[in-house]
């Protein structure tokens, strides 16, 4: 069965993406570091079976508590077959540096700008092609709360691959 | 604007009220102090609560001047959800003492609506008072 | 593939060229919600409101709980189930008579003590609206969000004892009960943190079963316990950040934004967090009883009365019957505040007596569950200094209560 991660900076909405694709109930709540373990459940996407687990929010592979320290050791331990990077819109470089050490690491990375609800009332505009262009990898919208975005997510998760760091540098025009 | 002096009005004044009650909860909280009721109107002895609506008080006064600016606004409304907290409580905890009859069973028709006679609290007068702060809420967003 | 790894610097330039390109930041104009998210954390307007919410909290747990306890739980037990199994149940004076229904004269059921009268009412009469209550605000001020605003106006108290503002987090979960918040305690970075945030979490916060129990037996004395021990968890706290080394460093408290909580995660969360104590408390508090009643059939508690006497009595101002609430409060602090009352209930206990026994059973040794919870976080020998703290903390506050009760003259 593959395996799909979500990871992500503490409160970005991984547990509520969590709950919303797999029908599981983790615990949600509106503060930082309420998921300190991580969760295990299951999904279907188009007739596959997968396995969707659930991370606890980190903003680093380099862990400075307990709960990040968790985060890293899952990712090591068991090999994901996608990992959907979660980032808070209104805070995209915190999410970036997160994503950034994911892809460095060689992990299959989807994206999903979550929260765009509030960036938007926030008069923050993202361009998410370019973001994709590039990044290398799918980039997707997604409002967790409400479900908006995650079928467009869920179609792409199959397109998470694998990219290189230096070939992003080039692509920003560094 | 002719309604947001009426408003800046009203609130500075009704801040006040809310002030003065808080200030009376606080005395009559004190020890050896005994609480106030007349018949409409009881004043709770209880200190914390009476500091509580007596900040309330000062909030919605202080934002009052200012109730076209955002700040303003936010520092009156500030004040009205503490009370509004307040007043909440004392509306929960009427309906809570309104449904058993105190033997295991559920009141009578005249005992539930007994319950929600007067006296009142002061935070259940003013509740009524403070919502007026929604108009300006719609208002200011406009 | 070839892999390129980047350095800390090269990545943040890296995501400085690629947010240039990408992310556009309009003129963002202040809402009432971040004005009053402004005031929210300020300690002028903030401390004020958390008054006003710390009140809310209290107010409606009160109301919640009495409606049904007092409303119907204590009639409904007291009047009509306890006489009618006092009657029916077979064998009066025998040892299965003891051990499930109790004392057969016994007018209340917290005083009966047995498997199912004082078992069935602490469970389901008293403890189980007072989690209800609990878990249901507990759940809204998490998903509005204030609980992180909360920490960041606490957070030069908590420095004060060498943890930082979100502790208040694990603390307040910790009054619903010690296992989750334990848990929680991983955030906080340090292990030096970590041990002192499990430790004191374990030692000096009293779970809501055992608020609900004691709200219903001494409701005008539980403001009183709980400032005593959140004094005893804040002194505590200043000596072991001096005597642990370690260190800890200050965090920045994220504050999300304010959202209003949606209705399905709070009956949901709500529904998992009280499902969970049925499981997991009612076995115990009802297997609790049937322990302590066996070992005071057996004449155990007898023996350890006897043996402890003199350092109950002249220590603690407790007399040596309060041995059966301790052997009890092993396995649940509620059930076993639910014995002191009944003690109380009898005579055996005055009032005065009543409010130190009291204090005792919740700096005392954590529940099993709790014990379990702090094994598997902190390994054996964290769980060994936390026994060392809580042995010290428990003769040194207990010795103070005696002391302010008998000056208090309660």
């Amino acid at each position: 069965m593959k395996k799909i991660f979500l990871a992500g900076n503490p409160n970005v909405g991984k547990s509520v993406l969590f709950n919303r694709l797999s029908g599981a109930r983790a615990t949600v709540s509106n503060y930082p570091g309420t998921t300190v373990d991580f969760t295990k459940s299951r999904m279907r996407i188009a007739g596959k079976e997968y396995e969707i687990v659930d991370l606890p929010g980190a903003f680093s592979l380099e862990p400075k508590d307990k709960a990040e320290e968790v985060a890293r050791d899952m990712l090591k331990k068991e090999k994901p077959d996608a990992v959907v990077s979660v980032i808070d819109a209104t805070a995209v470089e915190r999410g970036l540096y997160l994503t950034l050490e994911l892809i460095e690491k060689g992990y299959p990375i989807v994206v999903a700008l979550n929260m765009s609800d509030v960036a938007r009332d926030r008069k923050i505009k993202i361009d998410v092609r370019k973001l994709e262009e590039i990044l290398g990898v799918p980039v997707v919208e997604t409002v967790a709360t409400t479900g908006s975005g995650l079928k467009e997510l869920v179609s792409r998760i199959e397109e998470a691959k694998p990219v290189d760091v230096g070939a992003i540098k080039q692509r920003a025009g560094r | 604007m002719m309604k947001f002096k009426l408003g800046s009005a009203y609130f500075a004044i009704l801040g006040v009220i809310t002030l003065a009650f808080g200030g009376l909860e606080v005395v009559t909280g004190l020890p050896g102090i005994e609480g106030l009721s007349t018949g409409a109107l009881e004043i709770p002895p209880d200190l914390w609560r009476g500091i509580i609506i007596f900040f309330a008080g000062a909030f919605i006064t202080a934002g009052a001047f200012k109730l076209r600016d955002i700040h303003g606004l936010g520092m009156s409304t500030f004040g009205s959800i503490m009370l509004w907290i307040i007043a909440g409580c004392d509306i929960f905890t009427r309906i809570m003492e309104s449904i058993p009859n105190g033997a295991g069973g559920l009141n009578s028709l005249e005992g539930f609506l007994a319950t929600y006679g007067p006296p009142y609290s002061p935070a259940l007068f003013l509740l009524p008072f403070s919502l007026v702060i929604f108009y300006f809420i719609k208002e200011v967003e406009k | 593939m070839p892999r390129t790894s980047l350095s800390v610097d090269e990545r943040w330039k890296l995501i400085d060229s690629i947010s240039k390109q990408v992310v556009l930041r309009g003129k963002y104009k202040h809402t009432l919600k971040d004005v009053i998210s402004d005031l929210s954390v300020r300690p002028m307007t903030g401390i004020p409101l958390a008054l006003a919410v710390l009140f809310g909290f209290w107010a409606f747990f009160g109301a919640f709980a009495g409606f049904f306890t007092d409303g119907f739980a204590v009639p409904a037990f007291d009047d009509h189930f306890l006489p009618a199994i006092q009657r029916a149940f077979p064998g009066e004076g025998g040892p299965l008579y003891w051990i499930f229904v109790g004392d057969p004269g016994a007018p209340s059921c917290f005083e009966a003590f047995g498997v199912l009268t004082s078992g069935l009412f602490v469970a389901f009469g008293v403890v189980l609206p007072a989690i209800v209550a609990f878990y249901l605000v507990l759940t809204i001020l998490e998903d509005t969000g204030y609980l992180p605003r909360l920490a960041v106006l606490v957070d030069t108290v908590f420095h004060k004892i060498g943890l930082h503002g979100f502790a208040i987090v694990p603390t307040i979960l910790s009054l619903g009960c010690n296992v989750p918040a334990v848990a929680a305690s991983r955030v906080l970075e340090t292990k030096k943190q970590r041990f002192m945030m499990m430790s004191l979490l374990a030692v000096f916060i009293p779970c809501g079963a055992q608020i609900g129990v004691m709200e219903e037996l001494l409701p005008e004395y539980v403001p009183a316990i709980l400032a005593f021990l959140f004094f005893g968890y804040f002194v505590t706290g200043a000596v072991l950040s001096r005597l642990i080394p370690g260190r800890s460093p200050e965090i920045l408290i994220d504050v999300p934004p304010y959202r209003s909580p949606i209705m399905k995660n709070v009956a949901t969360k709500t529904w998992a967090r009280v499902s969970g104590f049925i499981k997991m408390a009612v076995p115990a508090v009802l297997g609790g009883i049937v322990v302590v009643n066996l070992l005071y059939l057996l004449g155990v508690i007898d023996w350890l009365a006897d043996a402890l006497e003199p350092i109950f009595v002249v220590w603690f101002g407790v007399p040596a019957v309060t041995v059966g609430a301790l052997v009890m409060a092993f396995l649940r602090k509620d059930m076993a505040v639910g014995m002191l009352g009944g003690m109380a209930a009898a005579g055996l206990l005055t009032t005065g007596e009543l409010i130190t026994s009291v204090v005792l059973v919740s700096i005392y040794f954590p529940c099993l569950a709790t014990f379990i919870m702090l094994w598997k976080e902190g390994g054996v020998r964290d769980l060994l200094k936390s026994l060392a703290i809580l042995t010290v903390s428990f003769f040194v506050f207990g010795g103070l209560m005696h002391g302010i009760v008998a000056l208090a003259g309660v």
